[in-house]
């Protein structure tokens, strides 16, 4: 039976109105805002990387990205699998080295998957998937 | 010969399983130097977490790391990665599955 619908208020709603748009500017600087008020589960903000690094990673993400520049078949790639048992998922990332105009090293993410509870079938399905696309 | 596979050595099942597929040796330990030949690297996760945790680090703070806003589960995980003495702390850190991937992933670069 269903009781209800789940409705998301972010902060767009009370421009204006309770927010004053000075102070949003002011309060998208800090690390919680997205899950403060833009009604986004973030749970804890983590200790080990800062806002502005991961920021930087996005834009780089958007710099880079796969849609401007293709996935070449040339490029050293690298690809990280934590195998899932019984209870826990499967993680596969896979990552291209890139050089840029300026001759800077770059790496990107060009696919990233996460399996939940993953059997080794469909695992399996996934890296096959890669070997062929990759030319290997 | 451009893509390397890291896997965490400890599912022996699966590292063996992808070896067949790429009809590699199944004689291995993860701890052992690779070829260039070999593409699917096991990785001894448990004594290395520690530094590849500290790579992803270093990585991402020289600005080495690009990711697609598209990879928001990836985000997300680097965002709560939370680690006390540089050990990740799995139970308060969202999809820790794929930042573990990752980590394993830059094993495949040697950037100074």
């Amino acid at each position: 039976m269903l009781l209800g619908h789940k409705i998301i208020l972010d902060y767009t709603v009370g421009l204006d109105k309770i927010y004053d748009r000075a102070e949003i500017e002011k309060k998208k600087l800090e690390p919680e805002f997205e899950r403060e008020y833009a009604g986004k589960y973030l749970s804890r903000i983590g200790n080990i990387f800062s806002s502005s690094q991961i920021d930087e990673c996005q834009q780089l993400g958007l710099e880079f990205s796969t849609d401007k520049i293709p996935v070449s078949l040339y490029n050293l790639k690298s690809v990280g699998i934590d195998p899932g048992f019984s209870s826990s998922g499967t993680g596969i990332v896979v990552l291209e080295h890139i050089k840029t105009e300026d001759n800077k090293h770059m790496i990107r993410v060009v696919d990233c998957h996460l399996i939940e509870k993953g059997t080794q079938t469909r695992s399996q399905k996934y890296y096959g998937m890669y070997g062929l696309n990759m030319g290997t | 010969m451009n893509v390397a596979y890291y896997i965490d050595g400890s599912n022996r099942a699966m590292v063996n399983l992808l070896k067949i597929r790429w009809q590699e040796s199944l004689s291995w330990e993860s701890n052992e130097s690779f070829g260039s030949n070999v593409k699917i690297r096991p990785v001894n996760f448990s004594t290395e977490h520690k530094n590849m945790l500290s790579n992803l680090h270093a990585i991402i703070s020289k600005g080495y790391l690009a990711i697609e806003e598209k990879h928001d589960k990836l985000l997300t995980s680097l965002r709560t990665a939370y680690a006390e003495e540089l050990n990740l702390k799995k139970d308060v850190t969202s999809y820790s599955d794929l930042l573990d991937a990752l980590r394993l992933s830059l094993k495949g670069y040697n950037i100074e």
